[in-house]
Parts: C-alpha cells; sequence; structure tokens
C-alpha cells in the first residue's frame, strides 16, 4: 500500500510515506483524508494499493503474526503470496483455509509453504512491491538487501517491512518488588522456551539488591517445571527443532567460558529440551550479553545505578522490548525518556503485546521501525 | 423507614443502638495522634491522590536499606509537603536538607513505620507474638495467626512457610497451654475449641498453584499441607484457609474437600475456610460445602468475610476481557453476606460460623438472626482483624460473644507494606478506618439494610457484537473454569487424532511440485505433526504471474468490500500475541 498526495489541479503522485502496514483491519479513515483546504482548491490525500505482497512469516507464532500480516495487506487492495516458516507450515494452511472459506477471492491468496530459497525467489522477483517480513536479523537484512536491488523488468521500488530480533532486556532497581521482578523476569525469558522475538535475555540488577535478587531467582528457577507441553502444569516446553537446540547449547557453552553459571537447566527426555539457564556476573561485551539466542537462556548483569543500568540495557545493537521494575518516581521517568527499545513494559513482564494495546515494533537492528497493531501510521 | 417495622429489622436496630453505645467514645488506634500531626492526618483521609502516594511510600519502604533513599523517595512520592507527616515535632524538613539530615531523617521515617507497624503486626517472630498473643487471650479474645511474607515463587520458600507453620504451631500449642482457663473462649455450640488457631495462605505453599493444573496444584499443595495438619490435630488446633484471589477461589475449595476428605484427616473437627460475600458464587459454594461435609461427618468452620481483593480483581478480569466474577457494588455485596448469614446460621449442626466483620449494620444483622433462630451465643464468633476497629472489638466482648482478632505476624517493614496493600488500599474497607465514621452517622444510617434499587450495572467491557469499526480482542480462556480447561484437552485430543496426515493446500490453484515438508512434535521428535507440499522455484513464477492477475479486480474492491469477509470463529482463540 502507498500513499499518493493529489495536489488540487496538480495531480502529481507524490513520496511514499506509509510508515507500517496495519494488523488487523484498517481504519476507514485511512482511505481519503482532506489535508487542508485553501483559497480555491481542496488538497486530498489518498492511498492505494501497492501491488503484490510477499508475507514472509517466522515459525514461532505461526498462526498470529501471519494472521496479521496478510490480513493487513489484503484490506489494503493487495495480493498476498503468503510463505510460512517450513518449521511449522501448518497453521499457515489453516489460515488461508479459513480466509478462503470466508469468501476471498482465489488468486488473490497464495500459500506457498519453503524453505529459505523460495523466500529469497519471492524477495528478488520483479513483481513483487512490498515484503512483509517478521523472523531473524540475518535474513531481515539479506532481505533489505536483496529487495534494494533492481531486477530486470522491475519498476517499483521494494517496500520492506522487517521485524526483526531484540536482545531484551529488564532493569531491576533496589526499590522493585522483588516477587513481581522475578516473577516478571522469570515468566519474559522462560515463558514459550524463551522463542519470542520480545523475550527478556538479560536482567539487569541494581548492586544494592543484586545478590539477594539472584539468590531468589536460582530457586525460581530451578523450581519451574520443564517438559511435555501437552500437560497442563508445564511451565516451560520445548524448542522448535534440533538446530535451535544445538545453536541454544552452543550459547550455553559460550556463557561458561564467559560468565558464571546460576541455574543450568537440566532435561531429560528425547524432546528438543533445554533447560533454562542462567548466568550471572555477566559483562556487556560478553556474547551472552549481545547476541540474540532465541532460548531460556538470561545473562544477568550487576549495575551500581539506574543511570548506568540505562546505559548497560541500551548497549546492544537491538531495540525492541525492555522493561523497568521499579517503584521510584523518578526512575520511571527516567526510563521513559531514555531506555531506547520499541515496547517498554513497566513493572510487568515484557511479551505478550496485544493488538490495539500494544502496538509491536522495534528499530536500530530489530526493524525498521514499523509498529504493528496500532491505529496510527 | 419501612423496613424497620420488619420484626427482624426492628431486632437489628436494638442491638445496633446498643453495640454502638458500648464502642461509644473510643479511638480506633489507626488514629491515635502518637503517630500523625492532626492536619497530616486529614490531607491523608482527604485527599486520596496523596493517600495513594502515601500508601505507595509504605510499599516500597521495606526494599530500600540506605536511608538518605528513604528521604529522597518520600520527597518522590509525596513532595516536600509531606515530610512533616512522619514527625513535624523533629523538624524532618530542615535536617534532611543535609545529607548527615537524610540519614537520621532516614531513620527516623523507618522508625515511624515501624511503630505504626507494631499495632497491625503482634511481633516480627512467633516468639516475639507470644506475648501480646497471651495478653489478648487475658483480656479475653481469642486470636487466629497469620504468618506474614513475601509471596512463593520457589519450591524453596514454600518448603520455608511450611516449616514457619509448623513451629508456629508447636510454640503456640507450649505457650497456650499454661493459659488460665476462659470458657467462653475455648467452647461452641459442638464441643471443645482449640486455643491456637492459624490462618493459612495457601499460595505460599506452593510456586506451581495455578487454576490450568488443578491435579498438580493439588498434589504441590498438600504435600506441604500435611505435616502442618498432622500437628494440628495432635495439638490440637485449628486451621484456617485464607481466600485469595478469585482466579484461585475454585482451586482453594478443592483443595480443601479433597484434603479434609483424606480418611486421616476427616475426622480432624477445626479445619476451616474463608468465603467471601463479594463473589457471586459463594452461595453455591456454601451448598457445595453443606453437601461435602454432611458426607464427611465431621464439622468445619466457615468464616465469611466481604472480601480484600475487589479493587485488584476486578482490574485483573477486566483487563483480560473476562466477567468479573465479584459483585459490582457494595450494597450487593453486603446483601449477599447477609443471606450467606442466614444460610450459615441455619446449618450449625455442621458449621461452626466465624463471622469476620467490623461494620456496626453487619453485627447487629448477626445478632438478630442469631436471635430469630434462638442460636445460643457460644455458637457463633466474630473475628477482626488485630488493631483495627477496635470500638467494635470492645463493643462485641463487652455483649458477651466470642471475639477472635485476626493477628498478623512478621517482619515488621514488609508486613506493614503488605497491611497496606490488602487492606488499607481497598476501598471497600475505608468506612470502618474512619474515624468520624460512626460519629458522624445517626444510627439510622449506620443501622439501615443495604439498597439495591436504583444500582446500575457496568455494561460489559467487551461489546458483543463487533462492529466494522471496533477493533477487539478475543479474550483468552479462563482457564480457572473447568469447561475450558476441559474444552483445550479435548482440542488436544482432535490435534492428536490427525497427527501425520499429509495436506493439500489452497495455493491460488497450483500444485506445488516441491519437496514435502515434515512438521514434528518438538516434544516428541519421533512423532510427525503433519506433512504438507511444499513450492519449488516455478511455482514462485506461477503464483507471482497469478497474484498480478488477481489484482487487476482485487485493487478495484472498495475497503468496505475487503474488510467485509468475515472468518469463521475459529479464528477467535489464536494464539497469545507475542
Amino acid at each position: 500500500m502507498w500513499e499518493a498526495v493529489a495536489g488540487g489541479g496538480c495531480g502529481s503522485r507524490g513520496s511514499d510515506r506509509l510508515s507500517g502496514i496495519l494488523r488487523g483491519r484498517l481504519a476507514q479513515d485511512c482511505l481519503s483524508k482532506t489535508v487542508r483546504e485553501d483559497p480555491g482548491e481542496l488538497n486530498q490525500r489518498l492511498y492505494s494499493p501497492r501491488g503484490v505482497t510477499a508475507v514472509i512469516s517466522p515459525w514461532n507464532f505461526p498462526l498470529a503474526i501471519p494472521t496479521g500480516m496478510v490480513s493487513a495487506a489484503l484490506v489494503t487492495g493487495n495480493p498476498v503470496i503468503f510463505k510460512p516458516s517450513e518449521r511449522s507450515p501448518m497453521m499457515g494452511h489453516w489460515l488461508t483455509e479459513i480466509l478462503l472459506e470466508a469468501g476471498l477471492p482465489e488468486g488473490v491468496l497464495c500459500y506457498l509453504p519453503g524453505g529459505p530459497d523460495i523466500g529469497r525467489a519471492l524477495v528478488r522477483h520483479p513483481d513483487i512491491a512490498t515484503i512483509a517480513f517478521t523472523g531473524s536479523k540475518d535474513v531481515g537484512l539479506g532481505i533489505l538487501k536483496d529487495a534494494g536491488t533492481l531486477t530486470p523488468g522491475q519498476h517499483m521500488v521494494k517496500r520492506v517491512l522487517a521485524e526483526m530480533g531484540g536482545k531484551n532486556a529488564i532493569i531491576v532497581d533496589e526499590t522493585a518488588d522483588l516477587d513481581d521482578a522475578i516473577t516478571g523476569v522469570v515468566s519474559s525469558f522462560t515463558g514459550y522456551a524463551g522463542q519470542k522475538c520480545s523475550a527478556c535475555s538479560r536482567a539487569i540488577v541494581h548492586a544494592a539488591i543484586y545478590e539477594s535478587f539472584l539468590d531468589r531467582l536460582k530457586e525460581a528457577v530451578s523450581s519451574l517445571k520443564v517438559g511435555n507441553p501437552e500437560e497442563p502444569g508445564t511451565q516451560v516446553g520445548p524448542v522448535i527443532d534440533r538446530r535451535a537446540q544445538s545453536k541454544i547449547q552452543d550459547y550455553i557453552e559460550i556463557g561458561k567460558k564467559e560468565a558464571r553459571v546460576l541455574v543450568e537447566g537440566t532435561v531429560t527426555g528425547s524432546g528438543w529440551y533445554v533447560g533454562p539457564t542462567v548466568f550471572a556476573d555477566v559483562a556487556p561485551t560478553h556474547r551472552v550479553a549481545q547476541e540474540e539466542i532465541f532460548g531460556p537462556i538470561l545473562a544477568v548483569m550487576k549495575a551500581a545505578s539506574f543511570q548506568e543500568a540505562l546505559t548497560l540495557a541500551n548497549s546492544t545493537a537491538y531495540a525492541l522490548t525492555g522493561g523497568v521494575y521499579t517503584r521510584s518516581p523518578d526512575n520511571l521517568e527516567l526510563a521513559r525518556q531514555r531506555f531506547d527499545v520499541g515496547n517498554l513494559y513497566l513493572n510487568r513482564p515484557i511479551t505478550g503485546a496485544l493488538v490495539g494495546r500494544q502496538p509491536f515494533g522495534g528499530h536500530r537492528l530489530s526493524g525498521v521501525g514499523a509498529k504493528a497493531g496500532g491505529k496510527s501510521i | 423507614m419501612s423496613e424497620m417495622s420488619s420484626p427482624l429489622e426492628s431486632t437489628v436496630y436494638r442491638i445496633g443502638e446498643q453495640l454502638a453505645r458500648l464502642s461509644a467514645g473510643r479511638t480506633p488506634t489507626l488514629f491515635e495522634r502518637r503517630w500523625w500531626s492532626q492536619s497530616a492526618l486529614n490531607m491523608a483521609m482527604q485527599d486520596s491522590g496523596f493517600k495513594t502516594q502515601l500508601f505507595r511510600f509504605i510499599d516500597v519502604l521495606p526494599s530500600i536499606t540506605d536511608d538518605e533513599e528513604v528521604v529522597a523517595l518520600a520527597r518522590e512520592y509525596l513532595g516536600d509537603g509531606g515530610l512533616p507527616l512522619f514527625g513535624g515535632q523533629w523538624g524532618l524538613n530542615i535536617l534532611s536538607a543535609t545529607s548527615l539530615g537524610a540519614r537520621l531523617s532516614g531513620k527516623a521515617i523507618r522508625s515511624q513505620v515501624e511503630h505504626m507497624a507494631r499495632t497491625f503486626i503482634a511481633g516480627a517472630t512467633v516468639e516475639e507474638a507470644a506475648p501480646p498473643l497471651s495478653d489478648l487471650w487475658q483480656q479475653g479474645r481469642a486470636w487466629s495467626v497469620d504468618l506474614l511474607g513475601e509471596a512463593t515463587i520457589s519450591d524453596r520458600e514454600a518448603d520455608r512457610y511450611r516449616d514457619r507453620c509448623v513451629e508456629a504451631l508447636s510454640l503456640l500449642g507450649r505457650e497456650a497451654a499454661s493459659w488460665p482457663s476462659k470458657p467462653l473462649l475455648e467452647r461452641d455450640h459442638l464441643g471443645p475449641i482449640p486455643r491456637v488457631q492459624l490462618s493459612i495462605k495457601i499460595s505460599a505453599l506452593s510456586p506451581h498453584l495455578d487454576p490450568i493444573d488443578p491435579e498438580g496444584s493439588y498434589r504441590s499443595v498438600a504435600v506441604r499441607l500435611r505435616p502442618i495438619l498432622d500437628l494440628a490435630m495432635r495439638l490440637p488446633a485449628s486451621l484456617i484457609f485464607d481466600m485469595e484471589q478469585a482466579d484461585t477461589k475454585a482451586l482453594l475449595v478443592d483443595i480443601f474437600t479433597r484434603l479434609f476428605a483424606e480418611p486421616s484427616y476427616k475426622d480432624y473437627p477445626y479445619a476451616g475456610l474463608a468465603l467471601q460475600a463479594y463473589h457471586r458464587e459463594t452461595a453455591r459454594d456454601i451448598e457445595g460445602l453443606l453437601t461435602w461435609v454432611r458426607r464427611r461427618g465431621s464439622p468445619i468452620t466457615i468464616r465469611l468475610v466481604k472480601g480484600a481483593y475487589w479493587d485488584s480483581d476486578t482490574i485483573r478480569y477486566r483487563q483480560r476481557g473476562w466477567a468479573v466474577p465479584l459483585f459490582e457494588h457494595k450494597a450487593e455485596t453486603d446483601t449477599n453476606y447477609e443471606s450467606l448469614t442466614q444460610l450459615i446460621l441455619s446449618q450449625t449442626s455442621v458449621i461452626r460460623p466465624a463471622f469476620g466483620t467490623h461494620n456496626l449494620r453487619t453485627l447487629a444483622h448477626i445478632e438478630a438472626v442469631a436471635e430469630s433462630i434462638g442460636l445460643p451465643p457460644e455458637t457463633w464468633e466474630y473475628q477482626m482483624i488485630f488493631g483495627m476497629a477496635e470500638p467494635f472489638q470492645h463493643a462485641v466482648m463487652h455483649y458477651g460473644r466470642r471475639l477472635r482478632l485476626y493477628t498478623p505476624v512478621g517482619e515488621l517493614l514488609p508486613g506493614m507494606a503488605y497491611l497496606v496493600r490488602r487492606l488499607l488500599e481497598n476501598t471497600s474497607n475505608e468506612s470502618f478506618l474512619r474515624k468520624e465514621y460512626v460519629e458522624s452517622h445517626p444510627l439510622s444510617t449506620l443501622l439501615a439494610p443495604p439498597v439495591l434499587e436504583g444500582l446500575t450495572q457496568k455494561p460489559p467491557l467487551v461489546p458483543q457484537s463487533a462492529g466494522m469499526e471496533a477493533f477487539h480482542n478475543e479474550p483468552q480462556r479462563n482457564f480457572a473454569q473447568a469447561d475450558s480447561r476441559e474444552a483445550m484437552q479435548q482440542a488436544v485430543a482432535t490435534v492428536r487424532s490427525q497427527l501425520g496426515r499429509q495436506w493439500a493446500s489452497s495455493s491460488a490453484g497450483l500444485r506445488l511440485t516441491g519437496p514435502l515438508i515434515e512438521s514434528r512434535n518438538p516434544g516428541r521428535p519421533d512423532e510427525v505433526v503433519a506433512r504438507l507440499s511444499s513450492a519449488s522455484s516455478e511455482d514462485v513464477e506461477q503464483a507471482v504471474r497469478r497474484a498480478v492477475q488477481a489484482w487487476e479486480t482485487w485493487r478495484d474492491t472498495t475497503p468496505e468490500q475487503r474488510v467485509g469477509y468475515h472468518a469463521c470463529r475459529c479464528f477467535a482463540h489464536a494464539e497469545a500475541a507475542r
């Protein structure tokens, strides 16, 4: 979808300045907007579809994320080619079936499951106008590069909406309610086995409470029930596949060399499990403090002050979600101003953004700054 | 008032008058001037914004170890105007301008709040609480000890709470054995009752109390409850389950009935649980308990309270888009309390009634109902909170009734924070906290029955039908409800029955020519979830060509048409957002 500025009597098509694809239904008032009325002129902004949209969605939310990306492109008048991740293709199948059952004309939505080669072929295709992507930083940057390379027959600059990774931090200061802070950190880093772009992977804790925080955190993590997700009491399930498991285990080995192991979860059984693992005394330069692991791994760092905690929190390439547990009004205000993330959560867990309530998306290497699930453009 | 003409109402009025006379001229400790300057007190009680800030400050205070920071935080919350609250006589304002002064002021503030805490908390430890508990007994007041502490978030913390309960029971059992006999406090209509009563917070006994998993919750709680219960039976002592947030209510009732039906515990006659009149299901719960207790054969205590989690529960349920299970209006809760009073007092062959209330009308109503049934006064008891509503404590004692004080024991500063959260910040508790309340209202108002007429109910938060323009999230399932849990298990079973199938997808009429994708169950990698055809590079070419064609007509549809495709309710329970 793109916007055009039609000046009264001039008719020139202006620049494309749309900053995001809406997840969910497009508000009616997006259709046209009077920019201004001057004597003798009526200036309007009209929205038109851009053309074929490739939706490349991740495995971890195989229904929620593509539902937003696919429906947003469709309601704004763009046909969609939808490539779900080959690691969890079945929900995309059902999404497509449901939309067709609702009466969507065939051809407007094409479900195209496949691996990276299919994604690449779509991105490079000259007739693709828009690419809506959610996934890893490396794949996202590759898409931005490919999309910027002109191919024969292409007559439109491709627009890429990319939502990539995170290295999200929660700051816990000395005024925090530790009951809330520890449960919030634990659920944010172990929920869904840490496989959310919004998941917490760093806890930055004020020196005054560092030891007591670690002491209670260790016990809380050790008490988690890891196992078969079909059991209702299970709190941490497996990771998606062997590739993910190996990558996370590699990071655990790296963390052991870099920092102190506070908890190392052990899991028996044949599934692709990784026990929740916490490293303490992590330095900001450590790889476990910088790289996205996408598993139930937490790096805990000590900060001498709230200012220093903010500096540490902002010291990665990512800027997606972040959280603060504090009961100091001044520190809450400071976090609002200085915590450089797309979604900042105060005194609550940092995952679970809801459409319409917490428009979602980050900047820096976490994405292109678009917000999904919000009304404003 | 027309209600006054009914016989029950005239009894309520007669007894209410007597109780009011017995309470007259006494000041609730909270309002004694030794802590507060009168102006500060007025400020706190009249300015709700200031009061909230004050409570928040007391809530955070125990976390702060640095005295200078105490002062800094006091300023953040209360502004400079707030410091005199903690003792204008010490000139904290002037002192705290210097760093040395700030340290002194920090200490002063902390000791002020600790001092205040001593009125509501009998001691930092059970040892420390034993003398005040003994004093209560000597004065003719029974008690129920509540061990304060942080939330339980690990097995170790759950074990520690269990150990504290066991230690408290043995120490109190030893102490109480030497106390003088108090016939009023030691016998009810069913026989002797123990001197020692412990109120138990079930959520503190397990980090795995989760409504989605009643079985696992029961196991993890019961394993820690049994040693406590074994000791309580030997002493004997009474054990009362405190009721907590609404989402664990069904779970706690379930744990109670399962545990006390076990062969070793089914004859224990001193088990009890608190039930909340503000909960819409409480009448049904009591009916269920009555059926259960008759089958069990030995009686239980029901402590009827109004409920202390209204504000937080209401917010939490609304936030999740769930119907709030609590009555919306105080008058509805009061009405329900009165009807539950009737119910409980009519079943005293199997119920030991305990009424938790600090309200004059409620006290008088209970008396009136009991009188109308002709129950002897040892049948029921009143429970009030240690350090609160002393005028009414005094009144019911002198009216010859058994009074038990719910008595918190635990570290003072954290305990004070807990009390602020639980009791003081609860708007429904405000009335009994106000000193002027009894003195400034005519008795006819204080004793009037709750009025339901004219109450408006808030419309449900989530619109029933979604308009085109309104987006709303489908609420997630509430797994505290059995039907939701069953539906979930059912759904898992349905999917399980389809595992391993090969699916053909709708790809805009294309027959996909890539290899089969196999999706496996990460929990059991041997298990194939589904097999699906995938696309080849040639398919990409075809797909894009068709999409370009489709755009020719799709681009000309109006937005209204495009949003008009209504997918079925299958979407309703898409997975939780990120």
